[in-house]
């Protein structure tokens, strides 16, 4: 098991009564997604909206027992993300920050690039996108099709992008596009909104709908040169490398959203059925065992991607497994209420409805089993030392 | 007292068919047309799927076998979607306070209507008509998940990967074949049975299966199956329909389900031997081979007889 440092578990205990406000609310922001916009005065809403800034550009976040917690590193994100899901995974995405987009910066970007968008971030809450996604390419982001075409100063970005978190709100983003063939032609600019050409239109969707999923159109968006992520990286830093370790970087963070519904389906159990028959204690025992486990997994996927970027294959395991035990959980936290509870209990129905999002998030599960099995098979996943803890020496 | 209905194969046929090709609205209101012609159709917690056109005349409410005046008074609209077909509304607190009915706690808040359970023992028609309505609804859910099925398939025949469909990964075609199984699995147990002879048990049991089938295909349309108003809602809608009509057998244990159609009369008072079902180890003898709902037998031409299904585990 990953046993948490005292001041991991300082971190974890604060953002667990912070979430208590995330909670209060998440019903009706699920109703009304632009709600969030009364509560940025809220402490998990502005610790969010400079979460992953580092200390050198500017970032102070209130401290922690006496620590302060950039949110640099996946595993503090872990446990982060565990909490503020469980209180309301709606309020979560719904927040302001640099999230996606700011793990991309913070890997890729140079100094300059980091100093103007860290900058931008620091001045105000600000909602960033990160678009890869495209109305074709999916699962397949590889295959993606937007272009960027050379002109004077810069580039011309067009194409589209679908499902994207927050577009439709967002000052600031990352866009993927292609400025040649292949894998090393990919691109990721920096974009600033409004700008013309570039439109965003929120998506209806049936949970997660704090995350305002939006079609984006790019007719034409200028984007000066200063803004090509990683122009002082060789095209085989800036291309599909950068997003294969951004998203392993982001994935153990997914993960814990997953495992934050699932907690939290289970909690709504505990505290709303008081009485409990044997076998129905034993199913929510079980549910709690398969919670702890799964967490183990997270966290010691995100040391992993801590330890070294390009270890994401058990991160794929955990988002996988966290994903599904989302979605079990909340189905099973409803046969504890008999007939209709998803009628009755709205907040078991919200978590039903958010789980099911979580299966799409950062890739599906059929890719996360792919990806960790391509570990397993080129031995990068190492079978004696998984976790690369040292053999025979679990932490 | 009721009329008496049974749902012959035809009739369960346009219920599965108009589901698959017309969606979730035109097939509720076949069923409900066929079973509760006027009235408004609510699980027996109170709650209901129904048609807009439903959902705004009705003014009497089928609670699960039971005719109650219905009263604006408790009754509230949990979500109202519009859908391929036509809107649905989700409704909950049907009749749970009317003169006529009783109800206790469950969970906590849960109102739960109690009457009915007598109503329905002694009424064989009353009877009749819960399992004809929960048969309908099986066909009508599979016909749904038969339609998203072939959707899936649509999509992901328009969806390229490298120099392939998404429908050729071999992934890909065993989530297919995986719903598929379940379909095929259901309409193995529904072929030739007829409204009443089903066991509470296991209509609750084929639903659970065709919301499995559900879960899997409905993440093979990736996001878009995540949008309101598109296949990855009426997916959803569909469980919301057994969530509403079909106790968990799980929780049979709680007030909720000890008045729920596990107790169901009709079953219990002897239906088992003609309809080929054993109800005491929850086996079933078999009648796999006849056809679907269209050449299925009646009731009371009764089972081939003899062969099991093995293991039983229901
Ligand atoms: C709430 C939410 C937020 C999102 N936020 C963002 C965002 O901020 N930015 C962004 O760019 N995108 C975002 N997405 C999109 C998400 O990344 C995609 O939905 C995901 O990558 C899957 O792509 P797709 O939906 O096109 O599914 P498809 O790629 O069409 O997949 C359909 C099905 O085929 C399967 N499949 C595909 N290829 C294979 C294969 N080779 N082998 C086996 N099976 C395969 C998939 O597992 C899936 O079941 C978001 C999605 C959701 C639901």
């Amino acid at each position: 098991m990953s046993g948490l440092d005292a001041r991991l578990v300082a971190l974890r205990d604060q953002v667990r009564e912070w979430g208590a406000d995330f909670r209060r609310l998440g019903l009706a922001l699920d109703r009304d997604p632009e709600l969030i916009r009364e509560h940025f005065d809220l402490p998990a809403v502005r610790y969010l909206s400079t979460m992953g800034i580092p200390p050198e550009y500017g970032n102070v976040p209130i401290p922690i027992a006496g620590n302060r917690f950039y949110g640099t590193l996946a595993l503090e994100r872990a446990i982060i993300m565990e909490e503020l899901a469980c209180a309301d995974v709606g309020m979560l995405v719904a927040s302001p920050g640099p999230l996606l987009a700011g793990v991309l910066v913070d890997l890729l970007a140079d100094h300059e690039q980091k100093e103007w968008f860290y900058g931008r971030m620091l001045a105000e809450p600000l909602w960033t996108f990160f678009a890869l996604t495209e109305p074709d390419r999916g699962s397949d982001a590889g295959g993606l099709t937007s272009t960027l075409t050379p002109v004077d100063g810069g580039a011309v970005l067009s194409g589209a992008k679908r499902y994207v978190g927050n577009a439709c709100r967002a000052q600031l983003g990352v866009v993927f596009a292609r400025v040649g063939s292949g894998p090393l032609g990919i691109n990721a600019v920096l974009v600033e909104t409004p700008a013309p050409g570039f439109s965003a239109t929120a998506l209806d969707s049936i949970g997660l709908r704090g995350a305002r999923i939006s079609a984006v159109e790019l007719d034409d968006v200028h984007v000066p040169a200063s803004r090509f992520v990683g122009r002082h990286l060789s095209p085989s830093r800036r291309g599909m490398w950068a997003f294969v370790q951004t998203f392993n970087l982001l994935r153990p963070g997914v993960a814990a959203i997953a495992l934050g519904i699932a907690r939290a389906a289970h909690e709504y159990v505990r505290d709303n059925r008081t009485t409990l028959r044997r076998d129905e204690r034993d199913r929510l025992d079980e549910l709690g065992r398969r919670i702890t486990a799964a967490r183990a997994l997270v966290h010691l996927a995100a040391r992993a991607v801590d330890a070294r970027t390009s270890d994401g294959y058990l991160a794929s395991a955990a988002k996988a497994r966290a994903s599904q035990l989302a979605l079990d959980a909340t189905r099973s936290a409803c046969e504890f209420f008999g007939v209709g509870a998803r009628f009755d209990h709205p907040q078991l129905d919200k978590l039903v409805r958010d789980a099911r999002g979580l299966e799409f998030i950062e890739g599906t599960s059929n890719m996360q089993k792919l990806n960790l099995f391509q570990g397993l098979f080129t031995g990068k996943l190492d079978r004696d030392d998984p976790f690369r803890v040292g053999v025979g020496s679990p932490r | 007292m009721t009329t008496s209905v049974r749902l012959g194969a035809e009739a369960l046929s346009r219920c599965h068919l108009t589901a698959r090709d017309e969606g979730p609205a035109p097939a509720l209101t076949v069923l409900g047309s066929l079973v509760v012609p006027g009235l408004l159709p609510a699980g027996p917690g109170g709650h209901a799927v129904v048609p807009q056109e439903v959902a705004a005349s009705a003014d009497r409410v089928w609670l699960d076998g039971v005719v109650v005046a219905r009263s604006a008074l408790d009754e509230s609209t949990v979500d109202a979607v519009d859908l391929p077909g036509g809107a649905v509304v989700l409704l909950r607190g049907l009749g749970t306070r009317s003169g006529e009915v009783g109800s206790e706690m469950y969970g906590n808040s849960v109102l739960v209507p109690r009457l009915r359970e007598a109503d329905a023992e002694t009424d064989p028609a009353t009877s009749d008509q819960r399992s004809a309505w929960a048969l309908g609804l099986v066909w009508l859910r599979l016909g749904l998940s038969e339609a998203l099925r072939e959707t899936c398939m649509r999509y992901l025949n328009g969806r390229r990967t490298g120099s392939t469909t998404l429908l050729q990964q071999q992934m890909v075609k065993s989530t297919v074949a995986d719903g598929l199984i379940e379909h095929l699995e259901v309409r193995a147990v529904l072929t030739g049975v007829d409204a009443g002879r089903l066991p509470a048990v296991i209509v609750s049991h084929l639903h659970a299966r065709i919301t499995a089938a559900d879960r899997w295909l409905v993440n093979l349309l990736g996001a878009s199956g995540y949008l309101v108003g598109g296949p990855g809602q009426v997916a959803h809608l569909s469980e919301l329909l057994a969530e509403a009509y079909v106790p968990a057998p799980t929780a049979d244990a709680g007030p909720a389900t000890d008045t729920g159609p596990a107790a169901d009369a009709g079953w219990v008072a002897g239906r088992a031997a003609d309809a080929g079902w054993a109800p005491d180890d929850g086996r079933i003898a078999g009648r796999a081979a006849d056809a679907g709902p269209v050449a299925g037998r009646t009731a009371d031409t009764g089972p081939p007889g003899g062969e099991r299904f093995a293991g039983g585990g229901w």
